[in-house]
C-alpha cells in the first residue's frame, strides 16, 4: 500500500541543516516570512510533498506546474513552504511526514513561523513576537534571546502539530508566533518573525523589501487567505482565544 | 436555487471584493475591511436597506492580472467592493469610521430596543 503522504526528493538534501516551516495559517505570517527568506537567499527547490489527501491544486510558475507544498535547500537551510491552504484532514499526515523526513535527513533544529491572532491587532505598532519550544533548554534559549515564551494556552494548526510531533521524537523545535491580524495577511508580523529568526540563528535576512511590498502582497495574498481562513475555521483555530483549564 | 460560485473579483464592475469581518458586541456592530491600495478619502460606506453595507474603495491605482502573473485573463481592477450584511438592527445615522494601516473600521452603534431592558441585581 502506498504511503498517504510522500516527500519526493528533486536534489541532494544537506544534512545537520536547520529546517524552517512556512504553512498557511492565522495573516499568512509564516507563509509571507518564509517566502521572503526563500527569496532573499536565492534557496531552490529540493523536494516536494505528494499525497491524495491534498486536493489536486498545482500553482504555476511561469507556465510550469508545481506542488502547492514544496520544500527548498540550501546548503544550511531547509524549509518547507506551502502556497495553498491544507485542508483539516491532510493536516496530522502532512505535518506528522514534514516532521518525520527533518528527522531522517537529520536536521539540527526545526523552527516553524506563524502567528499569534489577536483582536486589536490594527492598534498594535511594534508587533510583538513570542516562540514555543520542544524542551525546557529550548525555551531557556528563547529567553536569552530576548524572546517571550508562550507559558500556557491553546495551539491550534500546523504549527501545533509541528511542536508536538517534534517533542515526541525529541527533535529540537521551536515556533516563532507573531501577534498578527486572524483573516487578514499580515506582512508586518511576517518581518517581525523574520527579525526574530534571524537573531535566533544567525541568518541575516533583510525585511525593508518586505515592509516596502507590503501592500502588494496584502493584495496578492487575500484568495490564499481566503481560503486559509475556511480551514481554519473548520480545524477550530480559534480555540486559541480560550482560556485553559489546569487540573 | 442553485448558488453560482463567482470568484472574488468581477471585471464589470472593475472591482475585487475585499476581506471582511463583522463582530457583534453589545453596543455595536464592529465592520473591518483589509484595503491596501487605498486612500481614505476614496472610501465609500453606503448603507443599503436596513441589514446591509456596502463598503467601496478606489485603489490608488488600477491592478491589472498581468501583475498576478496570469496572461490567460485580461482585465484591470481599480475598486475594492464588499457587502456586508450586518446581523443586528443598527443606527447607520450614528456609523462612525477609522481608516488605519490600510484597515478601515466602521462602528455601528446597536439600535435600543422600544423597551429599555431591566437589570437585577443577586441577592
Amino acid at each position: 500500500m502506498s504511503e498517504p503522504v510522500r516527500v519526493v526528493e528533486k536534489k541532494d538534501i544537506p544534512s545537520n541543516a536547520l529546517m524552517l516551516h512556512g504553512l498557511p495559517d492565522v495573516g499568512l505570517v509564516g507563509l509571507i516570512a518564509t517566502s521572503h527568506i526563500i527569496g532573499q537567499l536565492k534557496m531552490e527547490e529540493v523536494a516536494y510533498v505528494d499525497s491524495e489527501l491534498l486536493p489536486p491544486v498545482v500553482v504555476l510558475h511561469e507556465g510550469l506546474p508545481y506542488s502547492p507544498l514544496r520544500i527548498f535547500g540550501d546548503s544550511g537551510l531547509i524549509a518547507s513552504l506551502g502556497e495553498a491552504a491544507v485542508p483539516v484532514k491532510a493536516v496530522q499526515p502532512v505535518m506528522r511526514k514534514l516532521v518525520e523526513w527533518g528527522q531522517s535527513r537529520q536536521v539540527r533544529l526545526m523552527i516553524s513561523i506563524g502567528g499569534i491572532p489577536v483582536p486589536d491587532r490594527q492598534d498594535i505598532e511594534d508587533v510583538k513576537v513570542y516562540g514555543a519550544a520542544s524542551s525546557k533548554d529550548l525555551l531557556k534559549t528563547l529567553s536569552e534571546k530576548g524572546i517571550e515564551p508562550l507559558k500556557g494556552g491553546f495551539m491550534v494548526g500546523p504549527n501545533a502539530l509541528i511542536m508536538r510531533y517534534c517533542a515526541e521524537r525529541s527533535i529540537p523545535a521551536i515556533a516563532l508566533l507573531a501577534q498578527s491580524f486572524y483573516n487578514y495577511p499580515d506582512p508586518e508580523a511576517a518581518a517581525a518573525a523574520i527579525k526574530e529568526f534571524s537573531k535566533l540563528t544567525g541568518v541575516t535576512i533583510d525585511v525593508a523589501k518586505l515592509i516596502e511590498g507590503g501592500e502588494e502582497i496584502r493584495l496578492r495574498a487575500r484568495d490564499v487567505m481566503k481560503r486559509t481562513t475556511e480551514e481554519l475555521n473548520r480545524m477550530k483555530k480559534t480555540q486559541e482565544f480560550d482560556l485553559p483549564l489546569y487540573v | 436555487m442553485r448558488k453560482r460560485h463567482k470568484p472574488s473579483w468581477d471585471l464589470e464592475l472593475c472591482c475585487i471584493e475585499s476581506l471582511c469581518n463583522v463582530t457583534v458586541d453589545t453596543h455595536e456592530v464592529l465592520i473591518t475591511a483589509d484595503l491596501p491600495y487605498v486612500n481614505a478619502d476614496k472610501i465609500k460606506i453606503n448603507p443599503i436597506g436596513r441589514r446591509m453595507l456596502e463598503i467601496k474603495a478606489e485603489m490608488k491605482r488600477g491592478i491589472g492580472f498581468e501583475e498576478f502573473g496570469i496572461t490567460h485573463r485580461q482585465g484591470e481592477f481599480k475598486f475594492f467592493r464588499c457587502q456586508v450584511r450586518v446581523p443586528v438592527p443598527v443606527d447607520f445615522t450614528r456609523l462612525k469610521t477609522e481608516f488605519k494601516h490600510g484597515i478601515l473600521e466602521v462602528h455601528l452603534p446597536r439600535k435600543k430596543l422600544q423597551q429599555e431592558r431591566t437589570s437585577y441585581l443577586v441577592n
